[in-house]
């Protein structure tokens, strides 16, 4: 860096004591200029025509492809076999045009193709091409082969880039996805527990296959908590029968980030006991997890352990069990109620959130109307609701009211409105 | 004399001009390989995934009526599983709200929220009962960066994005930034998207049906002007882990971060910017890995100034703000504790966009004074304007030339007319812009910070057809 900018105060100076050979020196500066500048606009222009000429060939090869598949499909065994030989080094276009077959015609297709060794074919390309481009539509098909032979090829294909091209190695994990196999899935089980791309994107790939619950659950004592954090949520996405006890032990790991992970997944089975343990876990993101969880498995029963989270310390936690309250619908405002008289005012705060957003606020204020007892009551309830904070919310509800109940809610907020 | 000032002209100008050439080339490379990530990357299974990161999109509104509509459908309308959208509107005079409230069933709401960064006082919080994933801040008046500050305190997811009130998503412009993140989640801290001007788009509930050339010269000029700029500068500067701005327009942030430095800072004229520099400073100087990137395939169309007037009151803007900038992380620029932001980005801003109005009016001034006093060596003169000229449009050539062969955006006819403008915009659009730049030097000095609002057009809206 020191020598670019030494390297301009000389060449200043330089330049500054050329002087009268000034001109002849820099004469071809101009024209070099527009040199480069008709060199652009010639590729600009190339490109352009290239791109359109590369479209029309394309859409013109595909439906050629689709012809030629279509006519090799009415040919006996061995002839059809040997036109699909002859297509090999097509194989981009034969899938694209696959593509628009029917499953069934697109199962009896890769059939044929398994039974030329469509596969070595492109595993042979994948080990001679140097270009990544090239590399990287290699994989692609031999995800599209799903060809059970070609997964070492794949597998390795994974390791070895993994260091050195974590894209073509993300490319090879997702060919891998393609793959109904449990080895498939323990390659990319094996890509997560190493690390050779993001973990969040091998998770993408993993959670898909139907062999992840036995495959995953072999990793839940992996040394890295960050595996083990990955290994809960896979288990809680599989929604596998086992997953359930596998989670538990999870979910009394001595890493909080995968207690954490734990608690989010077990939305997913009816472990109530633990996520109810968890809600008083020391660490802040368990409990907010825990309460989520809560909420997305509408375990209404454990509303009334949910309520006290909305005092908690850390502002995320009282706003995960805010929200799991309201996803936990009407059977949570008994459980709510008794928070508007709680000492700490955020929990009133909470609490009362809670109970406008589950219509609590509407049916009080449709009940001031009645002159029954249920006037009186519904005012002292939105009286304590109003005094947790909510008291805009009250007003602004009050649109479409009958006259008598907007004469009362005005008295009523004109009453909350005077200091106590 | 006067041959030490052609000759520091001279330098000055292939100094600038050679890096950005460096730029061009490592862009093209980038873009490469951008192109291919995009290529090779099953977006469907990261929509799909709760392993995706979730986010909450942040959209300041100040009088914004014409076009707040169709922004907040674009962006309601992203192919992504968990993500808020919080407007906050920021004591507009206008309709903003109501339109707001009509278009989306707003519903009042106490809410309550912890407010680790100091704003204007937020007077409602409003809910949309169609789309539960809206909520609306409404506050008094504080700037953008206040109203971004009260989206920060509200939002619930761990990243934000902010973007403008004019700017139209593209259904999956979230999910490709927000893949960016999940490549690379522990360092990845912010991730800019590639702006392009909306004027001309066709566009119905915030759908874009179909994107032209704008019909204002000063808006065309602009097409290639946001080109250059984001194909080829920023993504190279992000090669280097060096982005000198991850644009107000569009910028995914990690929460935390941006909670950290204090939130968006009011003290600027333009917050992105500062956002940025700071991010750098602050990991750099704690020695903590990160990485501030580009994703050019996450397209935000936003509106840009169609008329002169407004062009130049954008620019003068955008002028104060790179010396507010400059003047403020002043101890970063050529301190190799920064690094790559130390040694480059900041000098380049500092030569470039900074002392680039002053160093192109004292050669304008400089022509003058040497023909009246009758030394002009017309031959330089010509030979310098040939080369200035001639390179500066092969620059922009170049970032054309690059949308064709990776974004594949403009029709045959707009790409030969923006190859036209290519020629013009040394010649025409820079030279126009010079005097509302230089007088951002006055506004610097005398401490204005305002930031005008420009005229905002309403969204195109294709007619509807005929049923039956």
């Amino acid at each position: 860096m020191v020598a670019l900018y030494l390297g301009l105060v000389i060449g200043t100076i330089a330049l500054a004591g050329i002087r009268e050979t000034y001109l002849e020196r820099f004469w071809w500066l101009a024209p070099l200029a527009a040199l480069a500048y008709v060199g652009v606009l010639s590729l600009t222009v190339a490109s352009f025509a290239r791109r359109r000429k590369r479209t029309g060939a394309h859409q013109d090869a595909v439906a050629a492809m689709t012809q030629a598949l279509r006519a090799a499909r009415q040919l006996p065994g061995d002839a059809r076999l040997a036109a699909l030989r002859e297509l090999l080094p097509r194989l981009h276009d034969v899938r694209i045009a696959g593509d628009s077959f029917s499953a069934a015609e697109r199962a009896e297709l890769l059939e044929s193709l398994a039974a030329i060794d469509a596969h070595a074919y492109v595993e042979a390309e994948l080990a001679r091409t140097r270009r990544k481009g090239r590399q990287a539509d290699a994989l692609l098909l031999l995800g599209w082969l799903t060809d059970e032979r070609s997964l070492p090829a794949l597998a390795s294909a994974l390791r070895d880039l993994g260091d050195r091209d974590p894209d073509l190695a993300y490319v090879a994990a997702q060919s891998l996805a393609e793959y109904d196999s449990e080895l498939a899935c323990r390659y990319l089980m094996e890509a997560l527990q190493i690390g050779y791309i993001s973990r969040p994107l091998v998770a993408t790939l993993i959670e898909t296959s139907r062999f992840a619950p036995e495959v995953v659950a072999r990793a839940r004592r992996d040394p890295d908590p960050d595996v083990r954090s990955w290994v809960a949520y896979l288990l809680g996405r599989s929604r596998s029968a086992h997953a359930g006890t596998w989670l538990e032990s999870l979910a009394a790991d001595p890493e909080p980030e995968v207690r954490a992970s734990a608690a989010e997944a077990l939305a997913e089975f009816p472990e109530t006991a633990i996520l109810e343990s968890l809600l008083s876990d020391p660490h802040w993101l368990v409990r907010a997890n825990a309460a989520k969880a809560i909420g997305d498995a509408d375990f209404t029963t454990l509303a009334p352990h949910l309520t006290p989270l909305l005092r908690d310390r850390v502002w995320w936690v009282r706003q995960s069990a805010t929200l799991a309250l309201k996803r936990l619908g009407a059977s949570s405002v008994p459980a709510v109620l008794p928070m508007l008289e709680d000492d700490d005012q955020f929990a009133r705060n909470k609490a009362a959130e809670v109970l406008i957003d589950l219509g609590y606020v509407s049916q009080q204020i449709a009940a001031l109307g009645s002159n029954r007892d249920d006037g009186v009551d519904a005012s002292r309830r939105l009286g304590a609701v109003a005094r947790a904070g909510a008291r805009s919310t009250i007003a602004g509800s009050a649109g479409g009211t009958g006259t008598l109940t907007r004469q009362r809610l005005d008295v009523l907020l004109a009453e909350w409105e005077t200091p106590r | 004399m006067i041959q030490v000032i052609y000759a520091v002209l001279l330098t000055y100008f292939l100094v600038l001009n050679l890096g950005t050439i460096a730029l061009v080339l490592s862009a093209l490379r980038e873009n490469r390989l951008r192109q291919r990530q995009a290529r090779y990357t099953n977006l469907e299974r990261l929509i799909r995934s709760n392993a995706t990161i979730a986010v909450s999109v942040i959209v300041p509104a100040y009088n914004e009526e014409t076009v707040i509509r169709d922004t907040v459908l674009s962006v309601l309308g992203s192919r992504h599983l968990q993500f808020e959208v919080i407007v906050v509107n920021d004591g507009s005079t206008d309709r903003t709200l109501e339109v707001l409230s009509e278009s989306f069933g707003l519903e009042l709401r106490d809410a309550f929220y912890p407010e680790p960064i100091a704003t204007a006082r937020v007077r409602n919080v409003y809910r949309s009962r169609i789309h539960p994933t809206l909520t609306v801040v409404d506050k008094g008046n504080g700037g953008k960066a206040d109203a971004c500050n009260a989206g920060v305190n509200i939002a619930y997811y761990p990243y934000i994005v902010h973007t403008d009130a004019d700017c139209i998503f593209e259904p999956e412009t979230l999910i490709r930034s927000v893949r960016a993140v999940n490549f690379d989640p522990r360092r990845i801290v912010g991730v800019g998207g590639q702006l392009r001007p909306s004027n001309g788009l066709e566009v119905r509930d915030g759908r874009i049906l179909s994107s032209r050339l704008p019909s204002s010269l000063v808006a065309r000029f602009q097409v290639v002007e946001y080109m250059s700029a984001f194909t080829t500068h920023r993504l190279a500067w992000s090669r280097l882990n060096a982005v000198p701005v991850v644009s107000g327009g569009f910028g995914l942030w990690r929460k935390d971060v941006v909670v950290d430095l204090g939130g968006y800072a009011t003290d600027v004229t333009h917050e992105d910017i500062e956002l940025t520099i700071h991010a750098h400073r602050q990991f750099r100087r704690g020695r903590i890995p990160y990485s501030i990137t580009l994703m050019p395939d996450a397209t935000i169309w936003t509106q840009v100034p169609a008329s002169w007037n407004d062009i130049g009151t954008q620019r003068k803007r955008w002028q104060r703000i790179v010396l507010e900038v400059l003047w403020k992380f002043k101890t970063m620029i050529f301190n190799p504790r920064y690094g790559l932001v130390g040694m480059l980005t900041m000098p380049y801003l500092l030569l470039y966009e900074g002392l680039g109005p002053l160093v192109e009016a004292f050669a304008y001034g400089f022509v003058a004074v040497v023909a009246v006093l009758g030394v002009l060596n017309v031959q330089y003169l010509i030979l310098f304007l040939a080369f200035s000229f001639g390179l500066n449009a092969a620059i922009r050539l170049a970032a054309v030339l690059m949308d064709v062969l990776f974004f594949e955006t403009y029709d045959r006819r707009s790409v030969v007319h923006l190859c036209l403008l290519t020629l013009l915009e040394p010649v025409v659009y820079r030279p126009l812009l010079l005097g509302p730049r230089l007088y951002a030097f006055y506004e610097f000095l005398t401490g204005h910070k305002v930031h005008e609002k420009l005229t905002r057009q309403p969204s195109t809206t294709a007619p509807r057809q005929p049923s039956g």
